[in-house]
């Protein structure tokens, strides 16, 4: 077996070699790559007339789907994401249950928020199946929700045979909501078409829409056309071949796309194209801004952090083969199609007066070019695996924004205040800790709250804390390891645990047993912390000489929570002197002890500040004279806010 | 436009009668500390010992503070919650002392203890009924920026023009503040009324006051505007300062607050003076002479 280095320095040069030839001079057309990089299991031919009045789409799809399973397949399921926007649909009524903005429990049902996907007419191989369309609840039952439908083919199609679906269908946009939607004249097309399940792990993987839930489809190829008024400017997934004025006032545009797994666009005839391109060691990308005009001020910040991301996951995780990214930054209104993922196509978001001391946009930008290394390339399933995709990409977001913009200033960077990425993913995580393990079902959460607690917070703090364990770089290797070895492919959680032991060299279940698949909490405590005098008994007792008395100094430290870590402990004596010890957490409680002739300053467990997985950073440390600088600081404010609250009414009143 | 001789000689006034100024700001801060003691005793429990508190002292860690409020031994809210009673208890302060200022501004001398709590107890009682009645523009006035508020957040959502909602809810807020000053001044100018006039019925006196205040609209708003104004920039300049001072500079950080918060106090004086000079001048001459009602005769004293 090869070594990690080994492997990794093949992988790179490969990989470098590969897509060189890939984004030298890619045809629009395609083919992009010499070899695809995918299997490729579906191909997609879409016709598509957007009407942007109704905000409706009527389509043809022509789907070729090539049975790589190694068995026959009988009947195929097929999404229907759009239909999820409808009060009685299962994404609607758990995002009423959880009180998610616009659907809370004292909210009315917003015509305006009604999608849907209409099936016309469905063939495979010409032989129509309309009449035997049957909608499918595989996850709750729920009769009312029309999210996933099954065809049964007249013959199997056997192992690598193919099998061709021609549908019509017509889909209605709702106003903006859960990564699509139109608001005004603008519209992003997420979601809109019929979609085929996966066959993962030995069956047919496809769920209903859920409110808290993303996606999971296959990689293949996609042709679409599109048909929409000639004054929208227009961004997708891929490449555009062909752009086709009409005599009716519209325009046709072409699109070609390979070695993806879905296919996102937008128009808006307010947009302004920002252009540019940054240079990967691969080549050149294009990068694609369509801007709002109210929000050219926020160009430049996105230019940058894409830029700066973009050359931070190409030195550290791995390549990017596209010929291009397109970023669409939504309306105002529109906020809830902003900071979405489509493959080579991502929403961000900004206001016209974000201020600069606020991170939003960099943050929102990085974490969705991320999303195309976790989720694009690395196609994890995001309805049961979530943490998959949205927890390594909030962990890599949190490398990429600490190298960009500091630890403690990637956030909030202001005169008032400073927060870091890292520290808002644990306050994240810190409110639902012991609530779900990240093996779960992205929609059986205990809430919205808890799944992205848990998904996102968790998963990146704990990541941050195996650094402590492995290393920094031991750790961005394993990361890229993972990412070489599973682009193109939909690993499960068993092949990022087993990648990550292998990449690190060390058997990390007793990690991953507590992490990820409990709900143990990690949190130490220092229990007791005290020098007393060695000669206590003495009669009489000769007086303290410092350099000179001897102590005997004791630190207990009290693991707290269920989750067993080894830990580090670092004590300093008031000589100067600094002693770090460790502990493997095993026990409940464990007592250090030292004869000195020094006493105790203080005693700090991970004194290195890396173990982020501790749900309470102020008892892990004490120090024997109080210091009440921090405590005074923040009285005074708390007493200058009552004062002006005080003023304040009595300016009103008397 | 505000008479130049209303704000200058209202600026005078407040001067001359400093002590008010460092009464009511030295209750206030007292009543704010005690109210702190609480606050400060629970935080001071999970940070004295503990090295984590640095990041709340070399910078201003946010999520250190979030993470500390969070802690179940840190039940800010109901700590928030009391630090409404010395709100509660400034406010009847200020009330009971409101007649006695008026009576130092309309005299413009240093009146006795005696005198100064004389006057304020004799009004205490009207100055409540006048505040609650206060409540009622002011109240109206808070509907009105809740539903401006309400509008504005529509049209940012939804307005062709991304700033529309902005500059609705600027305008907007700028005319009710306009008004919430022309109220402040309309009740300064009842509370006059009542201590010049010894005004009993509260309600009669509102009307009244009302007349009065529209009648002199532009001179009182113009001078409420230009010293609230002119507070306005001070403030400014104390919380441009403020975020200025290194964040280990606690003392001076506060020190930079408090004066902030002087300014507002010295303002409202300000405010208060100048609307009794401005009812002195204008309204309290055009009032009827007093009538003077005859003495009786004193009795001969008759010899028993």
């Amino acid at each position: 077996m090869l070594s990690i280095r080994k492997l990794l320095a093949v992988s790179v040069a490969a990989t470098a070699i590969f897509c060189c030839k890939a984004t030298a001079a890619v045809t629009p057309g395609g083919p992009w790559f010499t070899t695809p990089l995918s299997e490729r299991v579906v191909a997609y031919k879409i016709n598509a007339t957007y009407d942007a009045k109704s905000h409706e789409l009527n389509g043809t799809e022509t789907l070729t789907y090539t049975n790589r399973t190694g068995q026959s397949l009988n009947h195929f399921p097929f999404h229907l994401y759009l239909n999820g926007f409808q009060p009685k649909a299962t994404w609607i009524k758990e995002a009423h249950m959880n009180g998610q903005r616009d659907f809370g429990p004292k909210k009315g049902w917003n015509q305006n928020k009604t999608g849907s996907n209409e099936i016309k007419s469905i063939k495979a191989d010409g032989v129509d199946l309309t009449s035997q369309m049957k909608f499918v609840q595989p996850d709750d039952g729920n009769l009312d929700d029309k999210t996933v439908f099954e065809v049964q083919l007249p013959k199997p199609v056997p192992p690598n045979g193919s099998v061709t679906f021609e549908i019509a269908f017509h889909a209605k946009f709702p106003e903006v909501i859960a990564r699509t939607g139109y608001k005004r004249h603008y519209i992003l097309g997420g979601q809109w078409f019929p979609k085929v399940g996966v066959w993962w792990n030995g069956n047919w993987n496809c769920h209903q829409f859920h409110s808290a839930t993303e996606f999971f489809a296959d990689f293949g190829t996609y042709d679409v056309n599109i048909t929409l008024p000639k004054n929208y400017n227009f961004g997708s997934t891929g490449l555009v071949t062909a752009e086709k004025n009409n005599q009716d006032g519209t325009k046709t545009v072409s699109v070609h796309a390979e070695d993806v797994h879905d296919f996102a666009w937008t128009a808006d005839p307010t947009t302004k194209v920002v252009e540019d391109s940054v240079q990967l060691s691969t080549g050149p990308v294009k990068i694609r801004l369509l801007m709002q005009p109210g929000h050219m001020s926020s160009t430049d910040r996105y230019m940058q952090v894409l830029k700066g991301t973009m050359k931070k996951f190409d030195e550290w995780y791995g390549p990017y083969p596209y010929p291009q990214i397109t970023v669409v930054d939504p309306p105002h209104g529109g906020s809830a199609s902003g900071g979405m993922e489509y493959p080579m196509f991502i929403t961000a978001d900004t206001s016209w007066s974000m201020p600069k001391s606020l991170l939003i946009p960099e943050l929102v930008t990085e974490h969705e070019y991320g999303h195309q290394y976790w989720y694009g390339m690395v196609a994890t399933n995001e309805f049961e695996d979530a943490w998959l995709d949205e927890g390594i990409n909030s962990y890599t977001e949190i490398k990429i924004m600490d190298a960009l913009y500091g630890p403690t200033t990637s956030t909030i960077n202001s005169r008032l205040g400073t927060a870091g990425d890292r520290s808002m993913q644990r306050m994240q995580y810190m409110s639902v800790s012991d609530l779900d393990p990240l093996m779960r079902n992205g929609w059986q959460y205990a809430s919205n709250n808890s799944y992205g607690g848990n998904t996102y917070g968790k998963t990146a703090t704990m990541l941050l804390t195996l650094e402590q364990i492995v290393g920094e770089q031991k750790m961005r290797e394993a990361i890229h390891a993972y990412f070489m070895k599973y682009r193109f492919k939909h690993p499960t959680k068993a092949d990022f645990m087993n990648t990550m032991n292998e990449a690190t060299g060390q058997n990390l279940d007793w990690y991953w047993n507590q992490a990820i698949k409990g709900t143990e909490t990690l949190d130490f405590r220092i229990l007791k912390a005290s020098s007393d005098r060695a000669d206590w008994f003495a009669k009489p007792l000769p007086p303290e000489k410092k350099g000179k008395t001897v102590y005997d100094t004791q630190v207990i430290v009290h693991r707290k929570g269920n989750f067993i870590y080894p830990i580090t402990l670092e004590v300093k004596f008031d000589n100067g002197e600094t002693v770090r010890e460790q502990w493997d957490g095993k026990d409940r409680w464990h007592r250090f002890t030292w004869q000195k002739k020094a006493k105790l300053m203080s005693a700090e467990i991970d004194p290195d500040h890396q173990v982020t997985l501790d749900l309470n950073q102020f008892d892990n440390s004490y120090r024997t004279e109080a210091n009440t600088r921090a405590s005074s600081k923040l009285a005074m404010y708390f007493t200058f806010i009552t004062q002006w609250l005080a003023q304040s009414v009595a300016w009103l009143l008397a | 436009m505000p008479k130049r001789g209303m704000v200058s000689t209202g600026w005078a006034l407040a001067v001359r009668h400093h002590r008010i100024l460092w009464w009511m700001f030295f209750v206030n801060l007292v009543l704010a500390w005690l109210a702190s003691l609480p606050f400060r005793v629970a935080i001071g429990r999970v940070l004295n010992n503990s090295l984590a508190a640095d990041k709340l002292v070399k910078q201003f860690d946010i999520a250190t503070m979030l993470e500390l409020i969070s802690r179940p031994e840190v039940p800010v809210g109901a700590l928030s919650a009391a630090s409404l009673a010395p709100s509660l208890i400034f406010l009847v302060y200020v009330l009971f002392i409101t007649g006695g200022i008026i009576s130092v501004y309309r005299e413009d001398r240093k009146l006795s203890k005696a005198e100064f709590f004389e006057h304020s107890g004799g009004y205490f009682w009207r100055m409540v009924r006048l505040a609650l009645l206060s409540l009622i523009p002011f109240g109206i006035l808070a509907g009105c920026l809740a539903a401006v508020h309400a509008w504005s957040n529509r049209l940012s959502d939804n307005a062709v023009s991304d700033k529309m909602g902005f500059w609705v809810l600027l305008v907007f807020g700028f005319v009710i503040a306009l008004s919430m000053l022309f109220v402040r001044a309309w009740f300064d100018l009842s509370e006059a009324r009542t201590v010049a006039l010894n005004e009993r019925g509260m309600f009669r006196n509102c009307l009244h006051s009302l007349g009065l205040a529209l009648r002199g609209f532009s001179h009182l708003l113009g001078t409420y505007f230009v010293t609230t104004l002119a507070g306005g920039v001070v403030v400014a300049a104390c919380l441009w300062l403020w975020l200025r001072i290194p964040h280990q500079d606690t003392i001076g950080a506060f020190v930079m607050l408090e004066i902030a918060l002087l300014a507002r106090f010295f303002v409202r004086l300000w405010q208060k003076a100048a609307c009794i000079t401005y009812y002195e001048r204008n309204i309290r001459e055009s009032l009827p002479a007093p009538v003077v009602m005859p003495q009786p005769l004193p009795q001969p004293v008759e010899n028993s």
